[in-house]
This record gives C-alpha cells, structure tokens and sequence, in this order.
C-alpha cells in the first residue's frame, strides 16, 4: 500500500470517529434555543476543561504558532504569555455571568450587554461586528485543516478538497447537535492535540539535535537573535516592544470577549465547574512549549518551507518518520482546528440570531433553530471560499480579529461592575474604539510605538464610554436591580 | 534592559527568554489554587 493511501485511512478513521461523537452527543441535549446553544447549562469540569483547551488553541497555535517560533523566533512568546492572563479574570466575572444567564435567561455575550444597556441598534451592531470577527478566525481553521492534509498525502487530496470534507463533517455536527456536538468532540480532540504535540514536540529535537538543550545551543550560536524578546517582524527585522507587549494585551484583554468562548459561561453546569476551569486551564496551555520546540526545530534544517506557516507539517515530512506517526499527528492537527472551528461557526449562528435577527422579528424556537442551522451553512460556506485564497499569516489574521473583539471588554466590565454607565455611553464607547481602530489598521504608519490598533481602540473607547456615561442620564433603581441584587442602585 | 530577554542560563535545556513566560504558566496554577481557596473562605464567611 502506498504510504499516502495509509495516511489517508487514519484520516479517515479519525474523521468518522469525530463525527460519531458529535452525533451521539446530541440526544443528550433538549429540543429547544437552550439545548442547542448552551447545552441546557450542563456541562462538567471534564468537558468544560477540554472545550475551554481546545476552543483557544486552534490552527493558530498548531500550525501559526510554529511558524512564528520559526521565522520570527522569541516573538512567538506572546502567545505563551497572553492565555494565562486572559482567563484569570473569569475566575470572578465567569459566574457572575453565568448567574446573570440562568436568572434573566441569556445564552448569548450581547444578550448580557444589551439587557443591561437595552438597545436593540446595540444588539444587531454587536451580532455584526462578532460576526466580521468570526469569519476570518473561520477562515483560519479551514485552511489550516486544508494545509496538513494537502501536505501529508504528497498533494494527493488538495487543500480544498481536504477543507471540504473536514468541515462538511464540523458542519454535520454542529447541525444536528449543537454546543453538545461542540463540548464532547473538543473533549476527544483536546485530549489528541496535546499528546500529539507533547510527542512530536520532544522526539523532533532529539532526532535532529539530540536533545532541546542542544538544539538551543546550536540555534544560540548560529542565530542568537531569535531567541532573545521582542523577536523579528515579518520582513526579518528587529520586532519592537511596542508591538510585542500589545499584542500580548490586546490578546489578553480579547482573550474571553470571543463570543464563543464567553458563551461557554452559560454551558457550565455550575460556578465551581467555572472555576476550576480557570484554574486548570494554564496545564493545558503548556501544550504551547512542544509546538514552540517543533517550530524552532526547523531554523537550522538545510530545506525550506513553502511558507511558515507550513514548517510543522513540512518538518513532519522531512524527518522520515513512520506513516502511523504522520497520520496521527494530522489528526492532531485536525484536531486543532476543527475543535475551534465548530465552536466558531455554532457561535457566529447563535449570535446573528438571537442578536441581530431576533431583535427585529419574532421568531418561535423551532423556526430559530431552523436559521441557526441555515447560518452555520452560510458561514461555513464563506469561510471556505476565502480559505482557498489567502494572502496573509495565520497569526496575523487572528491577531486582527483580537483588534475588533477587544473592544467588547469595556461594555462587559461596564454591564457587571458600572452601576453609572449608560446605554449611550456604550454605544459611543464602542463605536469610537471600533473607529478608532480601524484607523490605525488602515494606517499603521501613524501607530504610536507600533502598538496594536486595538489597545489604541481601547485607549479612545474607555475614556468616551466613561465621559458619555457621566453626562447622560443614569439607570433606574428597579433597572439596575436586576444586575445588582441587593446592593444600592447608585 | 528587559531582564528575562536573554538566552542565559539555560533552564531545562530552553533559553532563559523561553524558560521565563513557561514558568509563569506553570506556576499560574499553583497561584489561582491558592486564590481560590482564599476566596472560598471568603464566600464561606459571607454566606456564614
């Protein structure tokens, strides 16, 4: 048998498995909004666990990650330092919005934001700003699915027929079981992606170099530079700290204000399963350190790949190693990307019609379910044409989006712990920091210190949403007692 | 200048500029264990 054909098998295998799960998962949940998009609130630490794992790491770190360790060196490290630093604050905001959900009944991020600045303008502008978010992160995980099978069947199954079957499957899932497909097939991926990586991540440095250690020292002698912080920029230059250091904090800051991950507070069955996610979520966030290794295993090698991006799958290659180990670390691969691109596109329909649509037309839940299921296939569809003809980095994509989704973090705080804020004033927050950092993407020259344009949108957003708060009229007493139970409304 | 931007010493066979954000990630558990207790505590006192 040819090797391509074997790989293609184990491919094939996994995908079913995947599938099987994601269809089994859903008897578990009921016939309603509620089952579909937070799975009646049941989840448990296991799932709530992996979910949480497997939704932040995506293609973006499998594939992304390495290419930057690979081509921008120390710079990579951002990506190491935001995680830890984005989910600490849900230890408290996390049951707070989970309590939030199950009293006044939201499952969605904007539902929370506009029930306590009502306004239905507001909704629809937040379904359309989460969803111009969404499909570029989309995109990121169809191509990347595409990416590892092209590479690991010698070209036999091209990228887009690789990222048509692998999402046609997310997309068979998530329509028929929703976040219940989403939370126990991350649960079965989340637990491949990370001993896949651990694997890969210290056998390639000891095949090629014998060891980490001494891999380092031959990187440290031949090109010091990359592994000294801030790193390179893409043209191969000195990064600058500027740049860097926002990257980690917009990172930080967006972190948890995707709305689909924000959305899995309404999964949890309770808030010590919330917690406890938190606090285990650093142990899963370690699977960074292999993917780095296997990244930086590839400065020194004599060939060159296509592109960064590719320098995973393109060392896989190199190296000899069995047909088992690759077509088990395409699963791996898979894994990472399909485990966020379900979440992702189960998320961007549940966002567009609770939020956008549902606010404008009365719908009953079946017909809600039914549009819910019509958008995953409008999104999964345009997410793939785009994924067929990419013109930037993995990272640099995402690293985009994190500049829209920032900004939703000062209308979250302000709806949980700002009893002045008003409805206009986080409007006009959102719509200055948006505009704001439009500017400075279309711009980047006029950048201060090459920050990242959505901490320059947040440095315009926060100081409107608060100066606009003070001058309009605020809340009433029996409005704010709902957000505030038992506390002085002032 | 930044005092973990450097390759020495060696920690685990990774460059002290990588050892550094690793570390912190490693111990992060430890800390929010920590935290939480501190906070159940607090919760147990209030609801007491």
């Amino acid at each position: 048998m040819e090797r391509w054909v074997f790989i293609t098998g184990i491919i094939v295998v996994y995908l079913a498995a995947t599938l099987a799960i994601g269809l089994m998962a859903g008897r578990k949940a009921t016939h309603s909004v509620a089952g579909y998009v937070a799975g009646d609130r049941s989840f448990g630490l296991l799932v709530m666990y992996f979910v949480t794992g497997a939704t932040v790491f995506s293609s973006f770190a499998f594939l992304g990650g390495p290419g930057w360790a690979y081509s921008r060196g120390a710079a990579a490290f951002y990506i190491l330092a935001y995680g830890v630093l984005g989910m600490a604050p849900f230890y408290w905001m996390g049951p707070r919005i989970a309590e939030l959900g199950r009293r006044l009944g939201h499952v969605t991020q904007a539902q929370l934001i506009t029930g306590r600045f009502p306004s239905k303008g507001l909704s629809a502008l937040i379904a359309l700003m989460s969803l111009v978010a969404f499909i570029p992160y989309v995109t990121i995980q169809i191509r990347g699915a595409g990416i590892v099978i092209e590479a690991v069947t010698d070209g036999h199954i091209p990228l887009w027929l690789g990222a048509l079957v692998a999402y046609g499957i997310v997309i068979v899932y998530v329509l028929v079981s929703g976040v219940m497909a989403v939370g126990w097939t991350n649960t079965f991926q989340g637990i491949f992606m990370v001993v896949i990586a651990w694997t890969l991540g210290l056998y390639l440095p000891w095949k090629m170099y014998g060891g980490v250690g001494p891999m380092f020292e031959q990187i440290a002698a031949a090109r010091p530079e990359l592994l000294v912080q801030p790193g390179l920029n893409a043209a191969g230059g000195q990064w600058s700290w500027g740049a860097y250091s926002t990257y980690i904090l917009v990172s930080a800051v967006g972190l948890m204000m995707w709305p689909h991950l924000f959305m899995k507070a309404y999964t949890a069955k309770d808030d010590t399963t919330l917690r406890r996610t938190v606090i285990l979520f650093p142990t899963f966030q370690l699977f960074l350190i292999p993917v780095f290794l296997i990244g930086f295993a590839g400065v020194l090698f004599p060939q060159t790949p296509p592109d960064p991006d590719s320098i995973l799958p393109f060392m896989i290659l190199s190296t000899d190693l069995p047909a088992l180990v690759v077509g088990l670390f395409c699963a791996g691969a898979l894994s990472a990307s399909m485990s966020t691109g379900d979440a992702l596109l189960h998320a961007s329909a549940s966002v567009v019609v609770e939020d956008g649509v549902n606010q404008f037309v009365t719908l009953d839940d079946r017909t809600q379910r039914i549009l819910m299921r019509v958008l995953v296939l409008v999104t999964g569809a345009t997410a793939y044409v785009l994924a067929l003809n990419p013109d930037s980095s993995l990272v640099q994509l995402l690293a985009t989006a994190y500049g829209i989704v920032s900004q939703f973090a000062p209308a979250v705080v302000a709806a949980l712990y700002w009893r002045r804020a008003t409805t206009a004033g986080v409007v006009a927050g959102l719509l200055a920091g948006w505009a704001a950092a439009g500017f400075f993407y279309l711009n980047p020259g006029l950048k201060p210190f090459e920050m990242h344009e959505g901490i320059l949108g947040l440095l315009v957003h926060i100081p409107v949403l608060v100066a606009v708060s003070l001058v309009t009229r605020r809340q009433s007493v029996e409005h704010l007692g709902a957000f505030f139970p038992g506390r002085e409304a002032s | 200048m930044v005092p973990f931007a450097r390759i020495r010493p060696m920690v685990f066979g990774l460059p002290f500029s990588f050892f550094w954000p690793a570390a912190w990630i490693a111990m992060a558990v430890p800390v929010l264990y920590g935290l939480d207790r501190v906070e159940r505590r607090h919760r147990d006192g209030e609801d007491g």
